[in-house]
């Protein structure tokens, strides 16, 4: 009898380096994916490359807002560099001063005293322009007459024993004696911001402002089918038996931009993924091997076609269908601020950039089938979906000033089928979700 | 042209290039995708699913061992997986008692590649897979077992089993190959 491995070994010796040309159709396939995927990782880079360009210029402007602002602050330290007092003559009867008095908030009930002029050391007039802090130093004169014409509305004044600011507003609405003393009116209340407040941004004093939001989370699959024939109901029941929902996904950044205090224009990039499960078993799985041979019969050729094997057994299968959507949306906002929380509505579009779909379903002959592109099967869903409508609701809280948590839910509906006509029964899709991230307000003020 | 020309040329997107690459090998691949599917479609799919896999994994080729190593493992994997995504139920198909089939030693000689090919394509599932893997490959059982995540006794149980039904269909198809008996 002939050794088992011997058949091995004379197998491999003449199939090892075989070569059979394959069908030309497969070099035309693997150049067009190949193809495809450059251009899919060119788009890719593309909208990486605008994205950063985008954060980029955002990021340049906020610092050379920041620079403008610290050279006007500069600019303005530079001119008054000349004005710092000069030692004024003193007169003899009045002693110096040897620390500055500094006007602090008064406690309730506390009367500003007027402290004598011997006690008091002059400071040197300054400019400003309005709007600008004022440091009310008490700043004394001499004498009336040799002092220094009384600021009209100062601006920033470094001082060394922690100055109470004023604005200068407030500072030129003072009392003309106050003002010409160079002293601090009576105390005014200073409110004490509370907590919540110190978290919350000030959009008052800046409100035109870009925010970033990063965020992820868990989604539901609504699908909704339509059956263009009303005789493939029993088929539409054996999708459903043999589909199950395994779960979904989003996740996405955001960019959002304040036209207004209370209003928003966000948009960015978010990406949706739902899984389904499909199992299929034929109990009564048969597959026949057959050969057909030529002979020559009476002169004839003749095909005999003979049974070599019949297999049998259950087919089993099970793949787990994924679909994913990549789009850019572009939503309109309005937000409600109470405290260090508050409340969004956003509502817009988007539009799909990119349908990832790979798996197996049961075709409408009975049997399987997958429709992953360029897998020889089925084509049964769009190349992309197209736009879609959505909106959500946020909730938010300040962590600190700048920096936000939210979650929101939201509802997206595909305006399209998302299967191709051809198709048999229409698919329309629907996603739900609850956004969980973080928002961070690019304001470095 | 060598190899490694190929591969930079390839890397640089030129559609020449992988034009010349896929010319250089794909008929050696296909060969082992029809040993390893079951049908020449299959086979074709696999082929076309490899080479995509080639081009996009490229650049992470080491230029270290053969290029074409590198590919045939690729193929082989990608065939496993088809093999895996929709695995037949067939342990109990009928071939566990085969008869002893004796055949001439130079049977296998007087067959055309493309008639043993035919031949292994006929094996249940689970034995052409093993048969492939372990018997023209050349992995372990172990190895086979691993990468098909069976147990290493059912390895050599396929293999055996294999073995045997290819000598019955030699036997069977090719009567003028069967060894005399007494």
């Amino acid at each position: 009898m002939e050794r088992p491995e011997r058949i091995d070994q004379d197998l491999r010796r003449r199939l090892q380096a075989a070569e059979i040309t394959p069908p030309a159709v497969v070099w035309e396939n693997v150049y067009e994916a190949v193809r495809r995927r450059q251009r899919r990782r060119i788009v890719l880079w593309l909208f990486v490359g605008g994205l950063m360009l985008g954060a980029g210029s955002v990021g340049l402007w906020l610092s050379w807002t920041e620079r403008a602002l610290f050279l006007s602050t500069e600019d303005v330290t530079r001119a008054l560099a000349p004005s710092k007092p000069a030692p004024l003559p003193i007169p003899l009867d009045i002693a110096p001063a040897r620390e500055p008095i500094v006007a602090s908030p008064l406690k309730e009930g506390e009367q500003l005293s007027s402290p004598s002029l011997s006690s008091m050391p002059t400071t040197a007039p300054r400019k400003s322009g309005p709007g600008t802090l004022v440091t009310a130093s008490v700043s004394a004169e001499a004498g009336l007459d040799s002092a220094p014409a009384p600021a009209e509305s100062g601006p920033h004044s470094e001082n060394a024993a922690a100055p109470m600011l004023l604005p200068a507003p407030v500072l030129a609405e003072l009392p003309l004696p106050s003002r010409q003393l160079g002293l601090s009116p009576p105390a005014l209340p200073i409110k004490k911001p509370s907590k919540h407040t110190q978290k919350c941004y000030k959009f008052r004093d800046k409100s035109k402002v870009w925010m970033l939001d990063a965020y992820g989370g868990p989604s539901w699959s609504l699908p909704k089918w339509h059956m263009r024939d009303s005789e493939l109901d029993t088929y539409a029941a054996e999708r459903r038996r043999t589909e199950t929902p395994e779960g979904a996904f989003h996740a996405g950044v955001r960019l959002s931009y304040f036209v207004h205090p209370n209003v928003l224009l966000r948009t960015g990039i978010h990406y949706d993924q739902w899984v389904e499960r499909f199992e299929y078993t034929d109990p009564n799985f048969i597959r026949y091997h057959i050969t057909v041979t030529q002979k020559l019969i009476n002169g004839q050729w003749v095909n005999m076609t003979d049974t070599v094997g019949v297999e049998y057994g259950s087919e089993y299968i099970k793949t787990y269908n994924r679909f994913g959507l990549l789009d850019i949306p572009l939503h309109l906002g309005i937000e409600w601020r109470s405290g260090p929380m508050g409340l969004s509505l956003n509502a817009g579009g988007s539009v799909n950039t990119f349908f990832y779909k790979r798996g197996t379903i049961l075709n409408t002959d009975g049997r399987p089938v997958a429709f992953t592109p360029s897998s020889n099967g089925r084509e049964i869903y769009r190349l992309r979906v197209g736009g879609s409508v959505s909106g959500s609701v946020q909730w938010f809280y300040h962590l600190a000033p700048r920096t936000r948590v939210f979650v929101e839910p939201y509802f997206r509906l595909i305006l399209r089928p998302i299967t191709l006509p051809t198709y048999p029964i229409e698919q329309r899709q629907r996603l739900a979700g609850l956004r969980i991230g973080v928002s961070q307000i690019l304001d470095k003020e | 042209m060598n190899d490694e020309e190929l591969i930079r040329g390839c890397l640089r997107g030129s559609a020449r290039y992988q034009r010349l690459l896929y010319e250089r090998y794909a008929s050696r691949m296909y060969a082992v995708c029809l040993r390893y599917a079951r049908t020449p479609s299959d086979a074709a799919d696999i082929l076309q699913e490899g080479f995509i896999k080639v081009f996009t994994k490229l650049e992470q080729f080491q230029f270290q061992g053969s290029f074409e190593g590198w590919i045939r493992r690729i193929i082989i994997n990608t065939a496993l997986r088809m093999y895996q995504r929709q695995r037949f139920d067939c342990e109990s198909s009928g071939w566990e008692r085969m008869p002893d089939a004796p055949i001439e030693p130079d049977a296998i000689d007087s067959l055309s590649e493309a008639e043993l090919l035919q031949l292994i394509s006929r094996l249940p599932d689970g034995y052409r897979i093993v048969f492939n893997l372990v018997a023209i490959e050349g992995y372990s059982h172990a190895e086979a077992a691993e990468m098909l995540g069976i147990q290493e006794s059912t390895s050599r149980s396929q293999l055996t089993k294999a073995r045997r039904w290819l000598c019955d269909q030699l036997q069977a198809l090719y009567p003028h190959l069967a060894a005399q008996t007494e």
